[in-house]
């Protein structure tokens, strides 16, 4: 049993290493948009069968955005980032638990000269650089988007705060404690679905290696509850903040 | 730098997730969420206009009921009125045809008492007349003579009244 924070490389690309996590995000983009490509083609407008799902999933991800934006035309413009957040993670989390996960690989010597095996199979919610990368990518959204709905004066006026108006010295020090929270953002949208994903993975090889058969059930389900809420949490996190984002300051 | 490296985190990797994502969000959001959506919003405003027509359909209905009760009233009263009309007239007609008729049947008695008159007059002439002359006959057998116009006038005429 050999656990690897980083994710395990599998061949190189010209200079890109790509691993098995990368294979992995790759993958499911494929699904993805297969699979929506497929729906699209059999379009009825009764539904039927995988249709519903994604309805369901449209619907309830739109709804949820004109909840929590409480504005129409906002929520439709964020919707496919949102939701495409929200598929990717969930099918990239779900796609980690499929049995065989670590079981198939290329074979492999280890640095104590061990022989062990790659995996094919590496959640992309399980590397850093998918979370990491993922949480940039929002983040900056999240700053530009604000830019552009405020101004440039107006967005800033949210962190640089005058201490000599109303709330004084207090008002500043929020400034800039909201400013220090965006950078926090990044690493807290980061480390909490590699977090949570990651640590499912050993838990569920842990147990595998502990009790091979029935006992690691109940994991098997919690994990796949927890996949889907980190996706939930993670979409609907992007959401909030979108709408703190466009939302100009109480001053 | 070295903590990264440890965490596993390769900016060529990173860039590499981040693009990959990139991609599909841009392929979803043309190729799948804008038609998605543009389907979805069809089938709403489908079903919106099929619940107002329905419920147009049956206010529709309700009114066109209330109208025919109404024009079915009237053609009631209508009816109502021409037959009493009709009947009004039928019998002003009838009682009008029954004075003619009685009128006409008096006329009728009243000539055919006059003409019954003057026949029984003309017989009662006639038979007088033929009774002088018989009377004349006979006398003029009786009397075997001849008398003279103005004489037997007289005679008659004296014998006979």
């Amino acid at each position: 049993m050999e656990i690897s924070i980083a994710a395990e490389k599998l061949f190189m690309l010209g200079v890109l290493p790509v691993t098995n996590a990368l294979f992995i995000g790759v993958l499911v983009s494929v699904i993805l948009v297969l699979v929506t490509q497929i729906i699209l083609t059999r379009w009825q407008s009764v539904p039927r069968g995988l249709q519903n799902v994604f309805e369901i999933i449209v619907d309830g991800v739109l709804g949820l955005l004109e909840s929590i934006m409480q504005d129409r035309g906002m929520a439709r413009k964020f919707f496919p980032l949102i939701a495409t957040i929200f598929l990717f993670i969930l099918l990239s989390n779900w796609i980690g638990l499929l049995p065989g996960l670590g079981t198939v690989g290329l074979a492999h010597e280890n640095a104590a000269g061990h022989a062990t095996i790659i995996p094919f199979l590496r959640s992309t919610s399980a590397d850093l650089n998918f979370t990491l990368g993922l949480s940039l990518f929002v983040v900056i959204t999240i700053q530009l988007t604000g830019i552009l709905a405020l101004g440039i004066r107006g967005y800033a006026k949210k962190f640089f705060v005058s201490p000599f108006h109303k709330p004084y010295v207090v008002g500043t020090l929020m400034g800039v404690l909201e400013l220090v929270s965006e950078f926090a953002k990044i690493l807290s949208f980061a480390f909490r679905l590699f977090g949570n994903v990651f640590a499912g993975e050993i838990l569920l090889t842990v147990m595998l290696h502990l009790v091979p058969y029935f006992i690691p059930l109940p994991f098997l389900f919690l994990e796949i509850f927890v996949g889907f809420i980190q996706a939930a949490v993670f979409a609907m996190l992007v959401a909030v903040f979108l709408k703190m984002a466009t939302t100009p300051a109480e001053h | 730098m070295e903590a990264l490296a440890n965490l596993g985190i390769d900016w060529k990797l990173l860039v590499a997730q981040v693009v990959n994502f990139a991609v599909v969000l841009l392929v979803l959001k043309r190729f799948a969420y804008q038609p998605m959506l543009k389907l979805l919003d069809e089938r709403t405003a489908k079903i919106e206009k099929g619940l107002a027509d329905a419920e147009n359909a049956g206010k529709k209905l309700s009114e066109i009921e209330i109208q025919e009760k109404a024009i079915l009233m009237e053609a009631r009263t209508e009816a109502k009125r021409i037959l009493t009309e009709t009947d009004e007239a039928a019998k002003k007609r009838d009682a009008a045809q029954i004075a003619e008729t009685e009128k006409r049947v008096k006329k009728i008695l009243h000539e055919s008492e006059l003409k019954i008159a003057e026949d029984q007059k003309k017989m009662l002439d006639e038979a007088k007349r033929e009774l002088g002359e018989t009377v004349l006959l006979a006398v003029e057998k009786v009397l075997h003579e001849k008398m003279d116009a103005t004489k037997e006038k007289e005679f008659i005429e004296r014998h006979v009244n």
